[in-house]
């Protein structure tokens, strides 16, 4: 087997915080393989950005270990990090603020060509056109600044510049979020595309479960700086097994009114806990609808599944059978949950 | 078309253009649409569409430099025209605005119950101590836990969600006939969002309150509304009941918005490692700078021909409409058949 282009090996990011240490990555152990795209999905404040940022060393971890192509990252100094970074490459959501303003298109995609000593004069001009050409813009469009362009034409800027350079790693965090539906869509085939042709590997950071389910082979599911369980794609979707990716996944509406008026969603109780101080036993039992008391004092493991899916979650037993959060809760859970049917009138 | 009587809002032939020194703006260009009592009716488009816009200029909410036509009638009372002090009595009591971004509309400096109390001593003279009780009961209303402390709280001690359903009593104190809601979901979490939602949906039918919502989040749409609009470059193009949009969109840019959106099951690994991609619409939005005789989703569009081009499509509903008394409106030349369209 070909070493991981990404191996994060109980990753800990801690911030200092007048109230305390927020935690914001607590042991997150993720691989990314060659040709691999793994979706690393959660709410705000679940610590996918950090992981990500860790990820590329944009951040520093505070714990655990990244491994780029094997190489061990963790703690190089920025100066030998450099020849490195051609093999990784970060796109952010919004394009227009990691778009200098004041360079044209052509220089944003060519600087890491120069920066790394790939090419320069005409041959980086030629590469410049061939990736705009691949991102599916014109070669004029390398004479203009980026605030003359749309936003899904700038995060195709974003994305022709990460890739100018052929990295094994591409890490995007919420490449979408910020472009309409059809701009969405186009940009996501653009990844998709690009993904198959050059067969980089790529972390796809993001709260959109429909994107990653579309562009994702495995996903990971963080709450709180924790990922509480990891499955192949489709796996995952037709199957959730921990409680919280089960309300997750029941919280998005789907685009279609007859099927979303009959969805049953389940509705989680409280709010995300603070960071800081982190619930004891399982973080998700404050909310969960299924808790019983060993979830409250005791903290489950990330498991390996018989069927090799990893989950945490102490209701689910190693055969895969898994609780149903939106079924009616055993009599010892006291957390309450609403799962409500759509209460609309039929015809309005 | 002349303002439908029974509706609690009524908007005909709204325009609103934005004069800048080099070039005029159409923002919004004829929009009309009616809102009947306890109705929920989406208002979708991308970026640029004018949805906003249209919303501020119902509220009174535009900067002086708009220029605004059409007529804008809440019950009885016209209010396209109306300066600030018309405007004055009626917002926050007859017609109410939530944003996407509570923390900026909240004051950061007063507890949430005064800036809830604030509304309900301006518009129905309560006093400072009937105004916390009344606060404590709308806090209740929109699901906030233990209200009888928060009321007490600031902005910043609340989460976004919990935010938003302050923003949701302070709007609903007065019982507001409309309240319009732009984008109130948008910087949430899904299940943040999904609470709100459930808020949105009791308010209608515990208070009958018509809502007006703004998004771009074809899954928001189809979970709450009953009838959406559709609006491309400033003009209205597609009008129906929710269930029949979804399923059978006449005008071909409804068609490829709903076709470009991701539904469960959607991946790019398709069966057999073949290629699968998501429908794209060529092209780019229009520019805003001219209102031309013609169709503008035309230069993007597969069925367009000349006729496109040259003459601006009413806003109309086809004669093999379904009849069902709700109209099914679209602004285009060659609309889908019902056949063509349900498939």
């Amino acid at each position: 087997m070909s070493t991981p282009v990404l191996q994060l090996n109980a990753l800990e990011r801690h911030f200092t915080a007048s109230g305390g240490t927020v935690r914001a990555a607590d042991g997150v152990t993720l691989t990314v393989d060659r040709g691999e795209v793994v979706g690393l999905v959660g709410e705000s404040g679940s610590g996918k950005s950090t992981v990500g940022r860790c990820a590329v060393r944009l951040d520093e971890p505070t714990g655990g270990t990244v491994r780029i192509n094997g190489t061990d990252v963790t703690t190089m100094s920025r100066r030998s990090l450099r020849p490195l970074r051609k093999d990784f490459h970060l796109v952010f959501q919004d394009p227009s603020s990691s778009l200098d303003p004041r360079m044209t298109v052509g220089q944003i995609v060519a600087e890491p060509l120069r920066l790394h000593g790939v090419a320069k004069g005409e041959a980086a001009r030629a590469r410049v056109a061939e990736l705009l050409a691949q991102v599916g813009l014109r070669p004029e469009h390398a004479d203009r600044h980026p605030h003359e362009l749309s936003g899904g034409q700038r995060q195709r800027i974003s994305i022709a510049r990460a890739l100018s350079v052929d990295p094994a790693l591409l890490v995007a965090d919420e490449p979408t979020s910020a472009l309409d539906v059809s701009v969405q869509a186009s940009v996501l085939n653009l990844l998709a595309d690009l993904q198959r042709d050059r067969g980089f590997g790529c972390l796809f950071i993001t709260h959109d479960l429909a994107a990653v389910e579309y562009l994702a082979d495995r996903i990971a599911v963080m709450y709180l700086g924790q990922i509480v369980e990891q499955a192949p794609t489709a796996e995952l979707f037709a199957d959730p097994k921990h409680p919280y990716t089960q309300a997750l996944l029941s919280a998005a509406p789907v685009p279609d009114p007859v099927t979303q008026r009959t969805r049953e969603r389940i509705v989680l109780s409280g709010e995300l806990p603070s960071p800081l101080a982190p619930p004891p036993g399982c973080r998700f039992h404050t909310r969960c609808p299924l808790a019983v008391d060993r979830c409250r004092t005791e903290v489950p493991a990330l498991r390996t599944l018989d069927s090799g899916r990893e989950v945490s979650c102490h209701l689910v037993a190693d055969d895969g059978t898994a609780p149903d959060a939106a079924a009616p809760r055993p009599a010892d859970a006291d957390t309450s949950v609403r799962t409500i049917p759509h209460s609309r009138p039929a015809s309005a | 078309m002349s303002p439908n009587p029974e509706a609690v809002l009524s908007v005909r032939d709204l325009s609103v253009s934005f004069r800048t020194d080099a070039r005029t703006v159409h923002a919004v260009d004829h929009v009309s649409y009616d809102l009947a009592a306890g109705e929920v009716l989406a208002v979708v488009g991308e970026s640029g569409c004018g949805k906003s816009v249209t919303s501020m200029a119902v509220m009174g909410l535009l900067p002086p430099t708009a220029h605004i036509t059409g007529s804008i009638r809440l019950g009885t009372r016209e209010l396209a025209g109306g300066d600030d002090k018309a405007y004055g009595k009626i917002r926050g009591k007859d017609i109410a605005m939530i944003f996407q971004e509570p923390m900026t509309s909240l004051n950061p400096v007063l507890t949430i119950g005064r800036q809830i109390g604030e509304v309900l001593r301006r518009h129905q003279g309560l006093s400072k101590k009937e105004a916390r009780a009344r606060a404590v009961e709308l806090l209740d209303l929109v699901g906030i836990p233990a209200p009888a402390q928060r009321v007490d709280e600031y902005p910043h001690q609340l989460s976004g969600g919990m935010r938003q359903r302050v923003m949701i009593a302070i709007a609903v104190a007065c019982d507001p006939a409309v309240l319009i809601a732009d984008e109130p979901t948008t910087a949430l979490d899904v299940t943040v969002q999904a609470g709100i939602l459930e808020v949105l949906q009791s308010l209608r039918e515990r208070l009958g309150t018509a809502i007006v919502l703004i998004t771009h989040d074809l899954g928001v749409v189809a979970d709450i509304a009953d009838r959406v609009l559709v609006m491309y470059a400033g003009r209205p193009v597609e009008q129906a009941p929710v269930d029949e949009l979804f399923a059978a969109p006449r005008h071909p840019y409804t068609r490829g918005l709903l076709s470009a959106v991701l539904r469960p099951g959607a991946s790019a690994a398709a069966d057999g490692g073949g290629k699968r991609r998501l429908p794209e619409i060529p092209g780019l939005v229009p520019s805003l700078d001219s209102q031309p005789d013609a169709c503008t989703f035309a230069p993007r569009c597969a069925r367009a021909d000349e006729r496109c081009t040259t003459a601006r499509p009413g806003f109309k509903s086809d004669t093999d409409d379904a009849g069902d008394g709700a109209p099914h409106l679209a602004a285009c030349w060659h609309p889908n058949t019902l056949q063509e369209a349900a498939q």
